[in-house]
């Protein structure tokens, strides 16, 4: 189930307080996420991605949970640090990195990084007595029982001898990682995926390489506007092959879109409207190249009505046109929506925007990007 | 450590994909520890003795573990009983091993991944761990699919004797398929025999064996045999060759009457199917 929207009384008084748009940021919902998927996945250590909320609000509070952080970057390195985040709770899982990239983090304290390709390693050469390191992996099968591969990860069949490349290079390497994609409906992805790491460890254990950690990524699935399989369900083959399979291993994940898209509700205004070949235009503060840009770049959809519907105001519907507020023909939220009649000014809102929304979200046109505030 | 059973209720429960499984009640936890490949565990059950687990599977028992190496060897050795080189993929126990041994063979390659398990065995099933100490057998600790990539010998049998036949993962590393590597590595005339699943829970993953084994032979035999401690309680296995046929009834020899389940008027039996496990299998 979605969960419930902010209390309207609340919106309004934020809106008052620091005007529209806004994007309104729930802690507790984060550390609930944080619990419900800890639970999903016992014995896992939850590695928050920054990447979809790289919210220092958010870092404080799984910081407090108990969290570990995957980064990427140096301005993430620099939102962890800032947070006190003790740097051995922390993985930088880029694929591809610059010198500068590596010795940042390993400056903050930051020691295991990821690779997936030769032309990699010899940037790890200078730091080899410090860097840890885990092999990412992409799956691609001729039955097409799985997919995973994009742009990142190493072909199974070119592990090995990658493996053995690093190792001879005199580089720690404690494990494998992978990523099955986002907001994927069942587990069996992560079910196949688990199985190939274990030949590639037996593999390995044979050459006397004896790995001990695996990372099997994120892209657990929340409800945008379709249900989705409950965690504790989705998760439960997961956490039980696991078991079966990694004894004795330290095990990796790394949930971003599921800890923070359920903690961040937006709220913007109708900026002005029209009628257009009998449909109704309104135009809002914020749009696609704001806190919808996940509508592009995250192929994500969210629900959206008018503040007053959600007080319980019911009025007659019509289709309608939700367009964001620059110049571009191509900003538009929503083609064919039913909304009832809204005037200049009104409040609408979109719950569930916390994840790839604010972070991918540009100024362009001079409008600045929407304002985050802690509710909690 | 030994576990007061009249205080403790323990169990082991080995769930087949998932879904149907088998409960044992235990009266004690003899053995257990992590190799770099996988759980290994021995316990002691209230109806089946002994029991090894491998990744909370359950492998052999003290009960049942003489029916399953039979099972798989003199299915194929008695009707090729000049067999000179036999290969066992998997194995580690022994058991399978020491019933291909009561044949004039002139080696037995046995290549199993885990040496933990073979020392485990002989720990805890010395009468099926003690075949790999006779001078005829090779023990090989390697992963089969990439040994087998290196092999120039030719076998005349090969007995599967692990969990995955098919595994995709495993196919994932290397460059020819499992399957095709087996094939290389058989006599003209040599007998493939390989456990294929459990013909009710895992009907389709049966077929899917089945398939890979038509690529090479024509018409794979398949028999089917029961085994007590298996979730399903029951075993298909396929059984390949481009010359034999598995049917007729093998020469009786003195031999025999120490087995325990096989004999020679079985081996016909054993691939009578049910209609139902035929065509759960697709062959009818």
């Amino acid at each position: 189930m979605p969960p419930p929207f902010v209390e309207p009384a609340l919106i309004r008084r934020m809106v008052a307080e620091h005007g529209a748009p806004l994007l309104l940021l729930s802690t507790q919902a984060i550390r609930q996420q944080y619990r419900t998927l800890k639970q999903a996945l016992p014995g896992v250590d939850l590695h928050y991605a920054l990447k979809p909320l790289p919210h220092p609000a958010v870092v404080a509070a799984l910081r407090d949970e108990g969290s570990s952080f995957d980064l990427a970057t140096n301005g993430e390195v620099d939102v962890v640090r800032e947070a006190g985040v003790p740097p051995s709770r922390t993985i930088h899982t880029h694929p591809i990195k610059r010198d500068g990239d590596i010795s940042y983090a390993l400056q903050y304290g930051c020691t295991t990084f990821i690779f997936d390709n030769p032309y990699e390693l010899p940037k790890f050469l200078p730091y080899r007595d410090r860097v840890e390191l885990l092999m990412r992996l992409s799956f691609r099968s001729k039955d097409a029982v799985v997919d995973l591969s994009l742009k990142f990860g190493v072909q199974p069949a070119d592990a090995l001898d990658l493996l053995r490349k690093a190792v001879g290079m005199g580089l720690k390497v404690r494990g494998l990682s992978f990523h099955v994609g986002s907001q994927t409906l069942n587990a069996f992805k992560y079910m196949e995926a688990i199985g190939f790491c274990r030949q590639l460890f037996n593999l390995a254990a044979l050459d006397g390489v004896v790995l001990d950690t695996l990372d099997i990524g994120g892209g657990y699935p929340v409800p945008y506007i379709e249900p989705v399989m409950p965690i504790q369900y989705y998760c439960h083959p997961i956490a039980s092959e696991l078991e079966r399979q990694f004894p004795n291993t330290r095990l990796i994940a790394e949930p971003g879109r599921f800890i923070s898209a359920p903690a961040m509700t937006l709220v913007s205004s109708v900026m002005g409207k029209a009628e257009r070949q009998g449909r109704m235009w309104y135009y809002l503060d914020d749009g696609l190249y704001g806190s919808y840009s996940g509508k592009l770049y995250d192929h994500a959809d969210y629900q959206f009505m008018p503040l007053s519907k959600l007080e319980g105001k019911n009025a007659p519907e019509r289709m309608s046109v939700v367009a964001g507020p620059t110049c571009d023909s191509i900003d538009v939220v929503y083609d064919n929506i039913m909304l009832p009649e809204l005037e200049c000014g009104e409040l609408v809102v979109s719950p569930m925007m916390g994840a790839y929304t604010w972070a991918t979200a540009t100024e362009f046109n001079f409008f600045p990007k929407t304002k985050i505030v802690v509710i909690d | 450590m030994t576990i007061d059973s009249e205080s403790l209720d323990l169990w082991i429960e080995d769930l087949y994909a998932g879904q149907v499984g088998l409960r044992l009640r235990l009266r004690d936890c003899l053995f257990s520890a992590t190799s770099p490949f996988q759980r290994i565990a021995v316990y002691d059950s209230l109806s089946f003795g002994r029991v090894l687990t491998l990744g909370g599977a359950i492998a052999i028992t003290d009960y049942d573990e003489a029916l399953y190496s039979e099972s798989l060897a003199h299915p194929a050795l008695a009707v090729l009983p000049t067999a000179k080189r036999v290969l066992i993929i998997g194995g580690g126990d022994g058991g399978v091993c020491r019933e291909v041994l009561r044949y004039g063979v002139e080696r037995v390659t046995v290549v199993e991944i885990d040496k933990q398990v073979v020392e485990t065995c002989a720990k805890f099933f010395p009468g099926a761990a003690r075949s790999l100490t006779d001078k005829r057998v090779e023990l090989v600790i390697d992963d089969a699919h990439r040994w087998l990539a290196g092999v120039r010998e030719k076998y005349d049998v090969i007995v599967v004797d692990a969990a995955e036949l098919v595994d995709p993962a495993s196919d994932a590393f290397h460059s020819v398929t499992f399957a095709q590597a087996m094939f290389a590595a058989l006599a003209p005339d040599g007998i493939i025999v390989a456990p294929l699943g459990s013909p009710i829970h895992a009907s389709e993953h049966c077929r899917s064996n089945l398939r890979q084994f038509g690529e090479k032979f024509a018409k794979p035999a398949v028999y089917v045999f029961d085994l007590p401690s298996q979730p399903s309680g029951q075993v298909a296995v396929a059984w390949c060759s481009a010359k034999h046929t598995p049917t007729a009834v093998p020469k009786a020899m003195a031999w025999h009457a120490e087995l325990k389940c096989w004999y020679p008027g079985l081996q016909p039996a054993l691939f009578t199917l049910p209609r139902n496990v035929e065509r759960q299998l697709g062959l009818s």
